[in-house]
């Protein structure tokens, strides 16, 4: 039976329509049910005797009808704004998603905030619990217990801000206030940003980047994490100085293993990450791994529909599996494990071992996706051509005949020999790179069993601060702080609110009962101010240079395949 | 951790007691009355959140899934999120039409069947166009404030999941539990499942519960529902003509959105699950339909229990051949069209049905000690429950508001909510 056709055909009758009242008759239920209908034949009573006049409805609803403003109003009074709760240093990365920041906990302020009693405020909270629970997620974490002793302040976060969605479309008529800033519109959240929101909150594993909070304010979506000073790019950029040596063996080992405990970590609740690439591996200063940006990351337990229709293109192309090059539709966590093996190479040889180029996708043809030829001939010059024998699935992928016929060449596998001429000596490291590198996604080794690859289990051992016995420094993340938008955004909320607040004034004038949530609106903005003119004297001071250099190499890094899967996310 | 309930989000912040359930009502009550006396809304008295209300946003939200073929387990997200916000927010203080969109459009980006944020708002323009804005950025804000009363917290874990787990766990330990769930019993739990989402279980217990509690259901319902069909058809023996089944009057909720497998669930179904509150007038009696179960059959079970504790045996069956009477001015209208046809019996068939009943309850209270196969399978059931340390308090919890729903909903007045809905929304 077709549904759709019932609701659109003569069953959807406009409301005007008066159809029989309830005839529900209460009289032999037994007692306690006959409660529950007295009320709600109470309620149909009213209805019928106390509204005689039923309003016409308009054709369609206008853009005034009621959405969510008395809501929206009083969660904006109560909300702990980002500006109030932390202190922002400056910017460590942009990309495409938005930009992240360093802060710190601004606990001076907090504390201000919690003794001034405003009850008008205090009267809209509908959960007390609510507002406090936030308040000891903040600060309630393991890592802000180590620190907090005896300087809170050192406790650093960084604060993911997602730049907001919006559409090709609604460029050409960007709209802009009077002061020439551009006006931001809700848009609908990015599905990269809901999925790192939603999958963060449910995890808790040490090998994983820690969410402290999201806030959601004016617009735009806030995701604070535990600040980490390393990231493995930067860790890989330092040692290729000509004059810095090698990562020691001991270190990668501890690296290695505490990325693949996070993977498995992800795997065993049925997560893959999508997105594994050295940018986002962090690295505590205490050495400790935590994998980061699950922007591409989701369930893959039951899917609804297949991977493949959700996102075409996952993964950084020099870390993309050989199954997704050939258009797998249904792909597995074996993805990660490749990736894996990918960031191995790399941190043994300190380039990516497969550095292909992209093929772009057809802007007229947005739907089709090119055989990465350039990228899959990388792969079989160190790995060898795969075959049938090697990979018995093989012409069951989808692009199978754009392989066949683009690539002719036929190699043998030449990763001894690469291993030999990047320097590496350990025999069982060279093993575990060829698991994680195996063509066939069904015998490549999985996360749990990498786990315990002979490798790990010899000398030296896996150490949990993977920087243990090394007498070198990584250098500190660097700062940006040319162009901080959580502050230009603050001036336009502080801008809206100024005028909202012209507005409700004009409303409250004639209710006469506000005087008192007026006077509380007024302080909190006057707290609001103090707070901005705060940060930009911080941010004024903590001016640094910007090192030209690795910004560029980042951005490069950033502007691979990562943003168009990440585009294609949306 | 979003592969165990026990660590997720779900239970770790977002499970409630009974009584903090209700505290957290009352609150909102209370924060409702505080802004209507500051003049920040205004107060509508009809607008409660009762079961009337419940019965009318799930029905907008299975309209609009419907509408947008959108999988169960979406709905069933969806449907959470509005129970969560509305312990935190007021019925008066937002469009009830656009939150039931945004929760729609926020539950299919989770469950990974994104809609474009266009088309789920011409879809619910369509449907209510004079409640929803032509604007996508009220949605969009919307969206953005209802994942902040939420905290953030998106995943959800389903007693779909659990359904089949023991389904699977039954068939793979046949030899120690010697029983497995039919496919037709596995269905009926599964529209028992979708039917729970109208009550707080939700919020309230483990999803695990919520499937054991369906379970159970379906199976002394299914003993309960031969015991009757059994009887019926002796004494039902050429008394009446057409459509003199005990069950001729009811919905069957088999059919009720939402397939087992959750293939193209909702567009396969039927398109009026209690909305339009109109029936076919079709005096024809359809085929006696023993595997499927029915609404009244799930009230006769519940009133044999209330009846016998605290009334004399028969008022609780009248009151069940009322809530048959009104059944036909729209609550149950979850059917396939076979079924439809059963919907109205003339007044002549109510009052046979009356006493066929009654004799029914009787002679059921008689068979009780009976060993059948359905009683063996029970009993194994039970076994099984036993071994599993399911704790069976919330079992019963559960059983006792699913069956209720069905009660409640034969009170279901749809016109009522509707009219106060317009009544607050245009008249502001």
């Amino acid at each position: 039976m077709n549904s759709n056709g019932i609701i659109n055909s003569s069953n959807y009758k406009s409301l005007s329509m008066n159809l029989p009242s309830n005839q529900a008759t209460s009289q032999q239920m037994p007692s306690n049910i006959q409660q529950q209908i007295q009320l709600m034949n109470g309620v149909n009573n009213i209805s019928n005797s106390q509204m005689p006049v039923i309003p016409q409805p308009a054709l369609m609803a206008s853009n005034s009808i009621l959405t969510l403003g008395p809501f929206k109003h009083r969660k904006d009074l109560t909300r702990e704004s980002v500006l109030s709760t932390y202190q922002i240093i400056g910017y460590i990365a942009a990309g495409t998603y938005g930009k992240v920041y360093k802060a710190r906990l601004k606990n001076t302020n907090k504390e201000s905030n919690q003794t001034n009693p405003n009850d008008g405020i205090n009267d809209l909270r509908v959960n007390d619990e609510n507002v406090k629970s936030r308040t000891i997620t903040r600060q309630g974490t393991p890592i802000v217990q180590v620190n907090t002793d005896s300087t809170p302040s050192t406790q650093l976060f960084a604060i993911k801000k997602f730049k907001s969605d919006n559409h090709s479309s609604n460029k050409a008529h960007h709209n802009h206030d009077m002061g020439g800033n551009e006006i931001i519109h809700y848009t609908g959240i990015s599905q990269s940003a809901i999925r790192e929101m939603s999958l963060c909150r449910e995890l808790n594993n040490k090998n994983i980047i820690k969410l402290i909070d999201i806030i959601l304010e004016n617009k735009s979506i806030y995701i604070i994490f535990e600040f980490c000073e390393h990231d493995l790019l930067q860790i890989i950029h330092y040692h290729s100085h000509p004059e810095v040596k090698r990562i020691p063996q001991a270190t990668i080992k501890s690296l290695i293993w505490q990325i693949l405990n996070g993977v498995t970590y992800l795997h065993q609740n049925w997560i893959f990450h999508r997105d594994l690439k050295p940018a986002n591996i962090m690295v505590s200063s205490s050495g400790v791994v935590k994998i980061g940006d699950l922007g591409l990351a989701r369930k893959f337990n039951n899917p609804l529909q297949s991977l493949y229709t959700g996102d075409k293109v996952v993964v950084t192309i020099w870390y993309r599996a050989p199954e997704l090059l050939l258009g797998a539709r249904h792909y597995t966590p074996a993805i990660d494990l490749w990736a894996v093996g990918c960031i191995l190479a790399e941190l043994l040889s300190l380039r990516p071992i497969f550095k292909g180029e992209e093929a772009k996708i057809d802007i007229n043809n947005k739907k089709s996706v090119p055989f990465q030829k350039n990228q899959f001939q990388k792969i079989i010059e160190v790995l060898g051509t795969p075959n049938l024998k090697a990979w018995p699935s093989l012409n069951k992928y989808p692009d199978f005949p754009s392989f066949q016929q683009q690539i002719t060449t036929n190699y043998n596998s030449n990763i001894d020999q690469w291993y030999k001429l990047i320097g590496g000596t350990n025999k069982l490291c060279l093993t575990l790179l060829k698991g994680l590198l195996e063509y066939d996604p069904q015998v490549r080794l999985t996360a749990d069993n990498a786990l315990v690859h002979d490798y790990f289990l010899e000398l030296p051992k896996v150490q949990e601060n993977a920087f243990d016995g090394l007498n070198l420094k990584y250098p500190k993340r660097r700062i940006y702080t040319d162009d901080n938008d959580i502050i230009s955004n603050q001036q336009q909320v502080h801008q809206m609110q100024q005028s909202q607040q012209q507005q409700q004034s004009q409303v409250q004038q004639s209710q006469q009962q506000q005087q008192q949530s007026q006077s509380q609106q007024s302080q909190q903005q006057q707290q609001q101010q103090s707070h901005q003119s705060q940060s930009q004297a911080v941010q004024t001071l903590q001016q640094t240079q910007i090192q030209p250099d690795m910004a560029s190499y980042k951005r490069q890094m950033d502007g691979s395949a990562g943003n168009a899967a990440r585009k294609r996310a949306r | 951790m979003s592969a165990d309930f026990w660590n997720s989000s779900q239970r770790t912040r977002w499970q409630f007691t009974r009584h903090s359930l209700l505290e957290a009502r009352r609150k909102v009550l209370l924060l409702e009355r505080k802004m209507i006396q500051n003049g920040l809304i205004k107060d509508y008295p009809n607008i409660n959140y009762d079961y009337n209300m419940r019965i009318y946003l799930h029905n907008l939200l299975v309209k609009l899934g419907r509408r947008l073929n959108i999988r169960q387990v979406a709905l069933a997200t969806a449907e959470i999120y509005l129970t969560r916000f509305l312990t935190r927010v007021s019925l008066k203080e937002v469009n009830l039409y656009l939150l039931i969109t945004a929760c729609l459009y926020v539950a299919c980006k989770i469950e990974e069947c994104p809609q474009h944020i266009r088309l789920i708002l011409s879809e619910a323009r369509t449907l209510w166009p004079e409640y929803i804005p032509h604007d996508i950025t009220k949605l969009a804000e919307f969206e953005f404030y209802l994942i902040e009363e939420m905290d953030s917290y998106l995943f959800l874990h389903h007693p779909y999941k659990s359904l089949i787990q023991i389904r699977d766990f039954l068939v793979e330990n046949n030899s120690i539990y010697g029983f497995t769930l039919t496919d037709n019993e596995l269905q009926n739990a599964w529209s028992l499942i979708n039917d729970s989402y109208l009550t707080d279980l939700h919020l309230l217990v483990p999803p695990h519960i919520i499937a054991v509690a369906a379970i159970y259901i379906t199976i002394v319902l299914k003993k309960n529902l031969s015991m009757i069909r059994g009887n019926n058809d002796t004494s039902n023996a050429g008394s009446i003509t057409s459509g003199g089944n005990s069950n001729s009057n009811n919905a069957s909720i088999s059919t009720h959105t939402g397939d087992l497998n959750g293939n193209k669930s909702i567009g396969q179904n039927n398109g009026n699950s209690g909305i339009q509150g109109q029936n076919d007038r079709n005096p024809q009696g359809g085929p006696n339909d023993l595997s499927s179960m029915h609404i009244d059959d799930l009230i006769v079970l519940a009133n044999g229990r209330d009846g016998n504790e605290n009334n004399p045996a028969g008022s609780g069956n009248i009151a069940a051949n009322n809530g048959v009477g009104d059944s036909s001015n729209g609550n149950n209208n979850h059917n396939d069209p076979t079924n439809n046809n059963n919907n109205n019996n003339n007044n002549p068939t109510n009052t046979n049905n009356n006493s066929d009943q009654q004799q029914t309850i009787e002679n059921t209270n008689f068979q009780d000690q009976q060993l059948d196969e359905e009683t063996i399978k029970i009993n194994k059931f039970m076994n099984f429950l036993n071994h599993s340390h399911i704790n069976l308090d919330e079992v019963v919890e559960a059983m006792q508001d699913i069956i209720n729903v069905y009660v409640l909903w034969n009170r279901y007045n749809e016109q009522a909510i509707k009219k106060a809905l317009q009544f607050m929304l245009l008249n502001r």
